[in-house]
C-alpha cells in the first residue's frame, strides 16, 4: 500500500468526501496526464496521483490508510508554504510573470532531536599560490574544525595540487585521532598547480568509506585558484554526488578562483559557495558550516517544480539559509539542508501563457527530504500554486515579504548583468548598471557595499578592466543581503 | 508588456522590479516615480517599507498634532507645537526626551535614552534612528542609523522591542 501524503497528492484535506476525492482526482490527473503535460516528472506525478486515488477511493483501504496516519511516525515532518506576487492576475493575451516565495519549515515543534553524525571530507587546495598566510590560516582553521567535531563524526582530509593525496584517511574523530589529524594537518605545504577534479575524486572516495543515508555526507572544498580544463568533469562528479546524497560546499579564498564554476558545482548538490575575502575569516566560516551540518533538521531536500501546461519556470533562487541561484534546467532543484531554527526559502519566477478568465493552477511543488534524527527518509510535501484571472483586474500591492526578497534579488541580478556586459565588452553598459546598483544599495542603507560598487563603476570606466576582487565582494555582498537581519537579543525576529 | 518609467525598459506584465535599472514597477498611480538620479532623500522614499494593511484607525487629530500609541497598552501620547521630538527614556541627570517612553517599559524593552527623533519638515514627518543600541524598525524593516525616513500616518515603529504606532495630521 502506498504511503506518504496521499491527500496532498490529490490536493484535498483528509476530511474530504468521496465525491471531493473523485473530483480532485480528475482535476489532478488532467493536469499531469502525459498527453497534456510534457514537463519532466509529470508522468511520475500522474502515476503517484493514480496510486493515491486507488487507495482513497476504496473505503476499506482509505480507513486503513487513515488509521496508519494516526501512528506517531506518520505525521508530516516537512511543511511547505507559498506566497504569490499576485493570486489574482489580469486576463491577458500576452505572457505575464508571477513570482512565488516558497518556504520550507519543520512541521514538528523544534524538540530536542538527536543530531545525526557528520561524514565530512575536507578537500584542500595546496597549490603554490596558497603559500604563506593563506596556508597558515587554513591550518589554523582546520585544527579548530577538528576540535569542534563530535565523537561519532568522521573526517577525511584530502589535499590536492596537480595531484591529490589523502592526508588523513576517513576515520572517526574520537580522542587520539583528533591529535593525529591535527598533527598531520600542520604538515601541509604548498606546491604545484590546481586541478580540482583530482581533489574532488579523492574526497568522494573517502566519503564513500562511511557513506550512509543515516548521516550527513558533506565535502568541503577550499581553493584559491582556477581549475584548468576539468570543469565539465567536476560538474559531472557533482551530479553523481547529489545522487549519492553528498552535498558540496565551496570556500573561495582571495580573488583568483572561478566563482561561476564553484557556484554551479555546489548548487548542483544543494550546497553553496562562500567568498573568503580575508584569510582570517576562514575559521569562522568553517566552524559555522560544520555547526550547520550537524544541526540540520532535514537533509537532502529537493523540490520538483511541475508547471502546468503552457507555464514555464524561468528562474529559481534560494534566499535562505544560504543564498544562491538554482539551475532550473535540472529537476529536481537541490535545496540542501533545512536548519532547525530557520526557514528555508526560495523565489520562483513563472511565465504564464496568455490566459482567459477563471481559476487555473500554475504549478505543483513536490518537496522530498530526509529527516535523519527521526529516521524518516524520502518524506514528501506537496503544494499547488494557482491564480484566478480576472477581466476587471485591479492591481494590488504584492505581499511585503515577497517585495523584500525580490528587491534584494533585483540588486543581485543587476550586478550579475553588469559582469555579463563587461565580459561582452560593453564597458559603458556595465558602468551604468554598477552606478545604478550603487544608488539602489545606498537607498537601502547598504553604505559600504554601495561605496565599493560606485568605486568599481568609476574604476571600470577609467581602466576598462574588471577587478576580480571587487567583483567577488559585490557579488557575494549583494547575495548576503538576502539573509534575514539577525534578531535583536532577547526578542524574536520581526518579519511579516 | 509594461514599461519601466525610469529607463523605458520593457518587462512582462507582473514583473515587480526593472531588470535593467532595478526600479520598482508597481504601486498606486500618482505615486512618486522611481528615478535613477543620485538623490538620497528620494531614493529612501522609494524603498520606504510599507505598513501592514490594517483597518485605518480614525483619530480626530487637529492640524499639527502627532499621536503616538503604545502597542499592547491602549495608552497614547499627543505631541504638538515643536519642530523636533527626541524619543527615548529618562536619563540619570534629569535628561528628559520629549517623548519619554520610560513609564511604558522602555528600559526593559531595550529603548535607548536617546533612541530616535521625529522631525516635522514642512508637512512631512521624518524618523531618524540616533544610533540606538537595539535599533529602530519601520513596518518591520530596520533603519540605518542617522538616515531620516519619511513616515506615513499609521506607520508602525519598533524601538528595540517596544512597538508604537504614529498617526499625524500635518
Amino acid at each position: 500500500m502506498p504511503t506518504g501524503d496521499l491527500y496532498g497528492l490529490l490536493g484535498v484535506p483528509p476530511s474530504a468526501s468521496a465525491d471531493d476525492i473523485r473530483l480532485a482526482y480528475r482535476g489532478a490527473a488532467r493536469r499531469f496526464h502525459p498527453d497534456v503535460n510534457s514537463s519532466p516528472g509529470a508522468t511520475d506525478e500522474f502515476k503517484l496521483i493514480a496510486e493515491a486515488y486507488a487507495v482513497l477511493n476504496d473505503p476499506g483501504q482509505r480507513s486503513q490508510y487513515d488509521a496508519s496516519l494516526k501512528h506517531k511516525n506518520a505525521a508530516p515532518v516537512l511543511a511547505l508554504r507559498s506566497l504569490l506576487s499576485r493570486d489574482k492576475v489580469p486576463v491577458l493575451n500576452e505572457p505575464q510573470v508571477v513570482y512565488a516565495l516558497v518556504e520550507v519549515r519543520p512541521a514538528l515543534p523544534p524538540a530536542e532531536l538527536p543530531t545525526p553524525p557528520v561524514n565530512l571530507a575536507l578537500v584542500i587546495d595546496r597549490s603554490t599560490s596558497m603559500q604563506g598566510e593563506r596556508l597558515d590560516q587554513v591550518k589554523a582553521a582546520v585544527a579548530q574544525l577538528i576540535d569542534s567535531l563530535r565523537e561519532n563524526d568522521t573526517l577525511a582530509i584530502v589535499t590536492f595540487s596537480d595531484k591529490a593525496d589523502v592526508l588523513v584517511p576517513a576515520q572517526r574523530t574520537a580522542g587520539d585521532h583528533k591529535i593525529t589529524a591535527k598533527a598531520k594537518a600542520s604538515t601541509l605545504h604548498a606546491s604545484g598547480g590546481t586541478e580540482i577534479l583530482r581533489g574532488l575524486l579523492r574526497g568522494m572516495m573517502e566519503l564513500h568509506q562511511n557513506l550512509s543515508p543515516a548521516s550527513v555526507n558533506h565535502l568541503m572544498l577550499l581553493t584559491d585558484g582556477q581549475t584548468y580544463g576539468d570543469e565539465g568533469d567536476c560538474l559531472l562528479l557533482a551530479a553523481l554526488a547529489a545522487v549519492d546524497g553528498i552535498s558540496i560546499s565551496g570556500l573561495g579564498l582571495g580573488d583568483e578562483w572561478n566563482d561561476k564554476f564553484l557556484d554551479e558545482l555546489t548548487a548542483a548538490t544543494g550546497g553553496s559557495t562562500a567568498f573568503i575575502g580575508a584569510p582570517d575569516q576562514l575559521t569562522k566560516f568553517m566552524q559555522d558550516k560544520v555547526r550547520g551540518l550537524g544541526a540540520a533538521f532535514s537533509e537532502r531536500l529537493s523540490l520538483r517544480v511541475l508547471p502546468d501546461q503552457g507555464v514555464r519556470l524561468l528562474t529559481a533562487y534560494k534566499v535562505a539559509p544560504e543564498p544562491g541561484p538554482l539551475p532550473v534546467e535540472e529537476m529536481p532543484l537541490r535545496l540542501g539542508s533545512l536548519p532547525k531554527d530557520q526557514a528555508l526559502s526560495l523565489v520562483l519566477k513563472f511565465l504564464l501563457p496568455p490566459i482567459t478568465e477563471g481559476a487555473r493552477p500554475i504549478a505543483r511543488l513536490a518537496l522530498t527530504g530526509d529527516v535523519l534524527s527521526l529516521n524518516r527518509r524520502g518524506e514528501r510535501a506537496t503544494e499547488d500554486l494557482a491564480v484566478t484571472a480576472q477581466a476587471n483586474f485591479q492591481a494590488a500591492a504584492p505581499p511585503p515579504a515577497l517585495v523584500d526578497a525580490l528587491s534584494k534579488l533585483s540588486q543581485y541580478s543587476l550586478q550579475e548583468k553588469a559582469w555579463q556586459k563587461a565580459a561582452a565588452g560593453d564597458i559603458g553598459g556595465a558602468t551604468r548598471l554598477l552606478s545604478t546598483l550603487g544608488t539602489r544599495l545606498l537607498s537601502s542603507g547598504q553604505a559600504d557595499l554601495a561605496k565599493m560598487t560606485i568605486a568599481e563603476a568609476k574604476r571600470l570606466e577609467r581602466s576598462h578592466v574588471l577587478s576580480e576582487d571587487a567583483k567577488k565582494r559585490i557579488k557575494y555582498g549583494t547575495r548576503a543581503l538576502m539573509l534575514p537581519a539577525p534578531p535583536v537579543s532577547g526578542s524574536g525576529r520581526l518579519r511579516s | 508588456m509594461i514599461t519601466c518609467l525610469a529607463c523605458r525598459n520593457q518587462e512582462y506584465e507582473g514583473e515587480l522590479f526593472c531588470s535593467n535599472c532595478g526600479a520598482r514597477l508597481w504601486g498606486a498611480p500618482g505615486e512618486t516615480l522611481p528615478t535613477i538620479t543620485f538623490d538620497t532623500s528620494r531614493l529612501r522614499e522609494m524603498t520606504r517599507p510599507v505598513a501592514a494593511t490594517t483597518a485605518p484607525i480614525k483619530l480626530d487629530l487637529k492640524p499639527g498634532q502627532i499621536s503616538i500609541s503604545i502597542s499592547g497598552t491602549g495608552q497614547s501620547l499627543m505631541l504638538e507645537g515643536k519642530p523636533e521630538y527626541v524619543i527615548g527614556r529618562e536619563g540619570q541627570e534629569n535628561e528628559m526626551p520629549e517623548v519619554n517612553l520610560g513609564p511604558h517599559g522602555a528600559r526593559e524593552k531595550g529603548v535607548s535614552r536617546r533612541h530616535a527623533t521625529l522631525r516635522v519638515d514642512r508637512r512631512q514627518l521624518l524618523l531618524t534612528d540616533l544610533g540606538s543600541s537595539n535599533g529602530t524598525w519601520l513596518n518591520g524593516a530596520q533603519l540605518s542609523p542617522h538616515e531620516p525616513i519619511r513616515l506615513e500616518s499609521g506607520d508602525e515603529i519598533r524601538l528595540g522591542r517596544l512597538t508604537i504606532k504614529v498617526h499625524f495630521n500635518l
